[in-house]
């Protein structure tokens, strides 16, 4: 069908097809769209005019500003350092005394030590330090190889069980699973930790009878370790299993399991991934989490 | 509907999904211990189902050939059905995952259920499930209408739209459990991209073969962008999905680019899939319904004109701006902005021929949702394009990229653009399909339309202040020149948002519902009035194609 007609609304006439009722005007472009178009087009050669762009074989036009995105952000990178270095420079000169005794460091471990352990460590020893099961609570008073700003800085640098070749080492043996002792002997040095522990423990008729079982059993192979005390040795970061804080849990299953299986907790070693100035920010800031 | 089959078409048909079948089985059985039985087993499962029905309606009398003098909307009505199941399912599985982001725990300790399995559910579901479905159907519908000429047969759509289906049903049963071959929207293994491929050259055959039997002069524009859509995603699914499978009997399979050049492939397939899959196809939508429900002249031809080539031509160049400041070289970035600020004015012309086409009409925008939602769909399209071309430009885009602002641009497409345009079809080709006056009830379609405009204006707006707000938390330095905030910081400041998203995708979702319910009772209201008169077959006489199918 072809036949031109004038549409009354607009005043155009239309192209003169008709699709199953659909007719089109003929309206001319308005020139405002026009003019968008080339101002677009402008743009876009003006840009690569001045910009990396073309294509020309193996190689490219470069740009009449010379601008490279890789040399902009090893400029910018050297000028945020720069701007950064004598601050870094007084944390690193500083020792652990000093900081806490310097506003101006402390007011930048509260801000910076927070964020570099809120995207490094909050994952596994949660936003407020509080940890979780398997993973220590930093907050309390409970350590493991200590709460001197010192030793945490090292615990950083290499790591607990780590890849680290200087890594600290704290393995709790598989006393079960390596057949060293069986489950009734584990069953009663488990009623011996927990009841020096003051933890409820199952009155039996053979209570007594098992409690001393367990005693000489903790007495020759674990005392080694964790003292004859039970308080644990900072120097080997052995837990004190009379403190009420449980890496591991307290109930009488989940210290049957830390026995039977043993336990290898391993936090990483940050030497590669954070400077030394971070990890001194982060070892202040975590003995002052509370 | 079975019934309407020739004996020679159902015969096809039987062969077509009993050799479907027997792949299904083979591979099954070659690749018994990989994942990949699963999906064997499934396809076999679904062409039996097809074959159980076929062999029910093969003694079915040989349909009249008075049929063949009408235009063939079968496959029009299983599409539209399809989409809206798929449409709920899809936003169903958005909205978890919205909520999945609010409540990272919600996965009930099931790997299946973790975020990044269940993300290519709800994007293929709602871009493959419910907008392929809406494309397929639609652009039947229109290349029929406007060419005047019957479907040349009744085999090739089934084959299209069941075959398309089976596509997006081993796709989405695959991702939760682990198979994917970790391309955005290209998730599917290289055995389902082969299965696609020859499915969509059916399509593109079929769609070309109606084409060439037109009663027209001239091809509308609406069939431009279909067949643009058609085309170019065919060369785009190809291209990217080029890989080596480990063995016959694997799921697994490497990708023929590596490193950067595979990120550029993927980020060219990835932006023209929105270009071509999500922008052209609904654009021949908007062409044929908004000027049919308006009752209005195109606004301008010339525009059609301008913007069709203007979108075909440069969008082809543009996929560079999703790899700003990586290891892409930077002229390669420096293109992409170019082409992409080219690109605002043609799609701001199609947006504009959409709107001004309404001159004349308004006061039905103002009274009739159907109309309502086409027009808000040209509006959102004008948006996101204007807002799309704004983050191309470098320094833009190392504010706006990795944040939910993305997010937020997409759906301002996807739920704005995209959904709007399908719903204000659908409500409009319905009644049409089933010759009846309207949608079995007005007032749920204007509780739809309210509901859809507040879910994609809540989505939207928190997701802008989420992505805005996240940008800038990333990249504020306090006076000793080291970060203020912490990632998590800005991700516990993104929780309101996260959770006004989920509210919004819930009313958006139940709107998706309504349309669901709508449909079905419009179509049972239609066949119990239909056998009470013959009415139908009175309004059936105006819409009547020029040129029959050939007698097969
Ligand atoms: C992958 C999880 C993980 C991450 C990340 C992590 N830690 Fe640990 N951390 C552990 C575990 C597990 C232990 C206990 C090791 C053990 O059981 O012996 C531990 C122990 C420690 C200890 C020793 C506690 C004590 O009682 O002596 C300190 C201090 C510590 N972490 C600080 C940090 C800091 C600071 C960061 C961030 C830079 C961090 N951790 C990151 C898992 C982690
Ligand atoms: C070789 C030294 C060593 C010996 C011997 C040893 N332990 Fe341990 N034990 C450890 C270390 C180190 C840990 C901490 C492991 C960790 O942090 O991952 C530990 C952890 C534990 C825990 C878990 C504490 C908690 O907070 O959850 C219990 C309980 C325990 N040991 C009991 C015993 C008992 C009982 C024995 C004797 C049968 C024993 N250990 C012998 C080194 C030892
Ligand atoms: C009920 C409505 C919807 C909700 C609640 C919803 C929610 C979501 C969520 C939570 C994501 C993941 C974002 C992320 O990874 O951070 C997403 C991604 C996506 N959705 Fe939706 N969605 C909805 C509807 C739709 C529709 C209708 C479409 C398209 C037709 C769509 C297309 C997409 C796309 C393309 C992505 C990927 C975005 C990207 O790569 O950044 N969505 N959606």
């Amino acid at each position: 069908m072809s036949l031109i007609e004038r549409d009354n609304h607009s005043g155009y006439t239309t192209t003169g097809h008709e699709w199953n009722g659909i007719k089109e005007l003929n309206t001319p472009i308005p020139r405002i769209v026009l003019i968008c178009l080339a101002g677009t087009f402008l743009f876009a050669v003006t840009y690569w005019y001045l910009m990396p762009s073309w294509p020309l074989g193996d190689r490219f036009y470069p740009g009449k500003l010379g601008i490279d995105q890789r040399t902009t952000l090893a400029e910018q990178t050297r000028e945020a350092d720069k701007l950064k270095r004598s601050w870094i420079q007084s944390v690193e000169a500083a020792d652990f005394e000093a900081i806490y005794f310097d506003n101006a460091l402390m007011a930048a471990v509260n801000d910076s030590g927070a964020r570099l352990f809120e995207d490094n460590c909050s994952m596994c020893h949660g936003r407020l330090g509080v940890g979780n099961l398997s993973y220590p609570s930093l907050a309390d008073e409970s350590w493991l190889w200590g709460d001197d700003p010192t030793v945490i800085y090292e615990t950083l640098r290499v790591g607990i069980n780590s890849e680290h070749p200087e890594s600290r080492n704290a393995i709790m043996p598989a006393f079960g699973q390596m057949g060293v002792l069986d489950a009734g002997t584990i069953d009663d040095v488990v009623t011996y930790v927990r009841t020096e522990a003051r933890l409820p423990v199952l009155r039996t008729r053979d209570a007594s009878k098992r409690l001393k079982a367990g005693q000489a059993t903790y007495k020759l192979a674990c005392s080694g370790c964790h003292g004859t005390d039970l308080k644990g040795n900072q120097s080997i970061g052995t837990p004190n299993l009379v403190d009420r804080y449980w890496l591991y849990g307290s109930d009488k299953d989940s210290v049957f399991e830390s026995i039977w299986s043993g336990r290898q907790g391993h936090m990483p070693s940050w030497e590669a991934r954070l400077e030394p100035y971070e990890r001194k920010l982060l070892a202040v800031y975590t003995t002052t989490l509370d | 509907m079975l019934a309407q089959l020739s004996f020679r078409e159902r015969n096809l048909a039987l062969c077509a999904a009993g050799l479907v079948m027997l792949v299904g089985l083979l591979v099954t059985a070659v690749g018994w211990q990989d994942l990949i039985a699963v999906h064997g087993v499934i396809a076999a499962l679904y062409t039996a189902g097809i074959i159980a029905l076929l062999l029910k309606h093969r003694k079915a009398p040989a349909p009249s050939p008075e049929r063949l003098k009408e235009y063939y909307d079968d496959p029009t009505k299983i599409g539209i059905l399809l989409c809206l199941v798929w449409g709920v399912f899809g936003m169903a599985v958005g909205d978890w995952i919205a909520w999945l982001m609010a409540y990272p725990d919600a996965t009930f300790d099931a790997a299946w259920a973790s975020f990044g399995r269940i993300r290519p559910v709800h994007t293929t579901g709602v871009i493959f499930g419910f907008g392929g479905n809406a494309l397929i159907a639609t652009s039947l519908h229109v290349v029929q209408r406007t060419s005047r000429a019957r479907l040349p047969d009744q085999f090739s759509p089934w084959f299209v739209l069941l075959g398309y289906n089976l596509f997006c049903l081993l796709a989405v049963i695959g991702y939760p459990l682990g198979i994917t071959q970790s391309k955005e929207y290209a998730e599917p293994e290289w055995y389902l991209d082969i299965w696609l491929v020859i499915v969509w050259v059916a399509y593109l055959v079929l769609y070309l073969r109606t084409l060439a039997r037109r009663q027209e002069p001239h091809i509308y524009v609406a069939n431009w962008y279909y067949l643009a859509f058609i085309l170019v995603v065919a060369v785009l699914h190809t291209v990217n999905n080029l890989a080596v499978p480990i063995a016959v009997g694997s799921t697994k399979s490497y990708s023929l680019f590596s490193g950067v050049q595979d990120a550029m492939t993927q980020w060219w397939y990835g932006h023209n899939a929105v270009a071509f899959f999500l922008t052209a196809g609904f654009l021949g939508m908007l062409y044929y319904y908004l000027p049919k429900c308006a009752g209005r002249p195109i606004y301008s031809y010339r525009m059609s004109i301008i913007s069709f080539w203007g979108i075909t031509f440069m969008y082809m160049w543009a996929g560079s701006h999703h790899l700003h400041y990586t290891a892409l070289p930077q002229w390669v970035q420096t293109l992409g902005v170019g082409f992409s600020v080219m690109l605002i004015v043609p799609s701001w012309g199609s947006a504009a021929n959409a709107l001004l086409t309404l001159n004349g009409a308004w006061h039905r925008v103002r009274d009739d949702a159907t109309l309502r939602f086409m027009m808000v769909a040209a509006v959102f399209y004008g948006l996101s394009t204007f807002e799309g071309s704004f983050m191309a430009i470098r320094p833009v885009n190392s504010l706006s990229h990795y944040t939910d602002w993305t997010v937020g641009h997409v759906h301002s497409g996807a739920l704005g653009w995209v959904a709007f345009i399908v719903f204000g079809s659908i409500y409009s080709l319905v009644p049409w399909l089933y010759k009846c006056k309207g949608m079995y009830s007005k007032y749920l379609v204007e509780i739809h339309f309210w509901l859809a405009l507040s879910g994609t204006l809540i989505y939207l707006i928190s997701l802008w202040n989420a992505g805005i707000t996240q940008g800038l938390m990333w990249r504020t330095y306090n006076e000793s020149g080291e970060l203020t905030y912490s990632f998590l910081d800005s991700m516990i400041a993104m929780k309101p948002y996260y959770i006004a998203r989920g509210i919004g995708g819930f009313l958006f979702l139940t709107g998706a519902c309504l349309a669901l319910l709508n449909v079905v009772m419009t179509i049972k209201q239609a066949s119990r009035e239909s056998s009470r008169s013959d009415a139908s077959t009175r309004a059936a006489a105006v819409d009547l194609p020029v040129a029959g199918a050939p007698q097969s």
